[in-house]
């Protein structure tokens, strides 16, 4: 992912690794962080592979900086990955849907609370998103309408899980 | 203070004698400043319990105690009086009178309350510019999108600055991007002191609430006090996964 990553970024100019990761964690509010040394290695591993070229630059009273340009093959190996469809992540929480399951058969605890702390987890994510929004980086608002989406998704699945496996606290007292 | 209050509410509706509970014994205080989301499936009893805050229905049993007011205590027209004062109405349906500019829709219940037009004019235009409607003033209902009617629908319920803005479903009818912008004005007018209660079936709505009281079959069954000032863009790293 990374290695394309930078390759997109290099596609728009030649650039050196810091402005790289620089120019492509401001491309997503500064939400996805990316280690430098790991930017570093994947260069060396871009170079290697023919796909970018790095020329060092002096610097007066600094240490040569290595600009970076992408090649024609690093370009065709962009476009061969933009054009593969990303593959469908229908996070289910498996790990939750295990615990639910894990849940039903041993009678180790209660059902209802279960599923209510998870309703409550995937609330609380909702409201943290809800700052961004309304966000003015478009970039950064999509992201957090897609995640905002995703959440919907969990939490109407919580309540399919809920109809199927347990009832809400106050019925279940009453039962 | 409690501003709003339930005691051991119950509704019943009777058709053709057969009973409907629609709330079975709802107590709720509502703080002055508080910013609460009612959530729960159709049919849970929601808008019942939002028609008789407001004092539009009475219950079959308990009381409700607006700004201090038991409703039971007052006749229908003491009660529309108290409400006018009291009370901000935001619907799903935004029910604009369409033949009279914004400005003319968001004053009239301000005129109909019997204040001074140019009080009501000062504080419009401070709704207005606040919901990002300045230059809007002088349009016709028709004239604006979904999000901005409903924008104007808020100003309109916000005029006599009431005690409690109670709202149903305000972002119903709203694509997602217009909603989230409704529910974050709504948002400001809460840290600006607005007390607002809401009704909804969606938790994207309720999570912009501070406090969320879950409903089901006519009574609250659970709530949770939400946590803020968490760093947002830590919410999206956690939240993203990258493959790496």
């Amino acid at each position: 992912m990374l290695k394309f990553a930078i390759l997109g970024m290099l596609a728009q100019a030649p650039a050196y690794g810091y402005e790289i990761k620089r120019a492509f964690e401001a491309m997503l509010g500064h939400t996805w962080p990316v280690n430098i040394g790991q930017i570093y290695s994947t260069l060396a591993r871009l170079e290697r592979d023919g796909l970018v070229t790095c020329e060092e630059v002096s610097q007066e009273l600094l240490p040569n900086r290595k600009v970076c340009t992408i090649t024609e093959a690093g370009r065709a190996a962009l476009v061969e990955w933009l054009q593969q469809p990303a593959a469908p992540s229908a996070r289910l929480r498996v790990d939750f849907y295990l615990k639910l399951l894990l849940a039903y058969r041993s009678h180790a605890v209660d059902l209802t609370s279960l599923i209510w702390q998870q309703r409550q987890t995937l609330l609380q994510a909702l409201a943290d998103l809800t700052p961004l929004l309304t966000a003015q980086d478009e970039s950064l608002r999509l992201l957090a309408e897609g995640l905002q989406l995703h959440l919907e998704a969990d939490l109407r699945w919580l309540d399919r899980c809920e109809e199927v496996f347990g009832a809400s606290p106050e019925s279940d007292a009453e039962a | 203070m409690s501003i709003l209050e339930t005691r051991n509410v119950h509704k019943v509706y009777r058709s053709d004698g057969v009973a409907v509970h629609a709330l079975r014994g709802v107590e709720l205080a509502l703080q002055s400043g508080e910013f609460v989301a009612v959530m729960g499936p159709s049919g849970c009893g929601k808008s019942t319990l939002l028609h008789l805050l407001a004092g539009l229905d009475s219950p079959t049993e308990g009381e409700v105690v607006l700004d201090g007011h038991r409703l039971n205590d007052l006749n229908e027209s003491r009660r529309a009086i108290l409400r006018r004062r009291t009370v901000g109405f935001v619907f799903q349906a935004y029910n604009l009178i369409p033949n009279l500019t914004v400005a003319d829709n968001v004053d009239l219940p301000g005129l109909l309350a019997g204040r001074p037009p140019a009080e009501v004019a000062r504080r419009r235009e401070e709704l207005l510019e606040a919901l990002g409607l300045a230059d809007k003033g002088r349009a016709f209902p028709h004239q604006l999108s979904g999000g901005q009617q409903q924008r104007v629908a808020i100003a309109r319920a916000l005029i006599n600055a009431p005690t409690v803005l109670l709202a149903d479903e305000p972002t119903g009818n709203l694509d997602s991007r217009s909603g989230n912008e409704v529910l974050a004005l709504l948002r400001r007018f809460n840290a600006d002191g607005q007390t607002i209660l809401l009704v909804t079936h969606d938790p994207k709505v309720a999570s912009f609430a501070q406090r969320i009281i879950f409903m089901r079959d006519g009574r609250f069954v659970s709530e949770m006090e939400m946590a803020g000032g968490g760093d947002p863009t830590r919410v999206i790293a956690k939240l993203v996964e990258v493959e790496q």
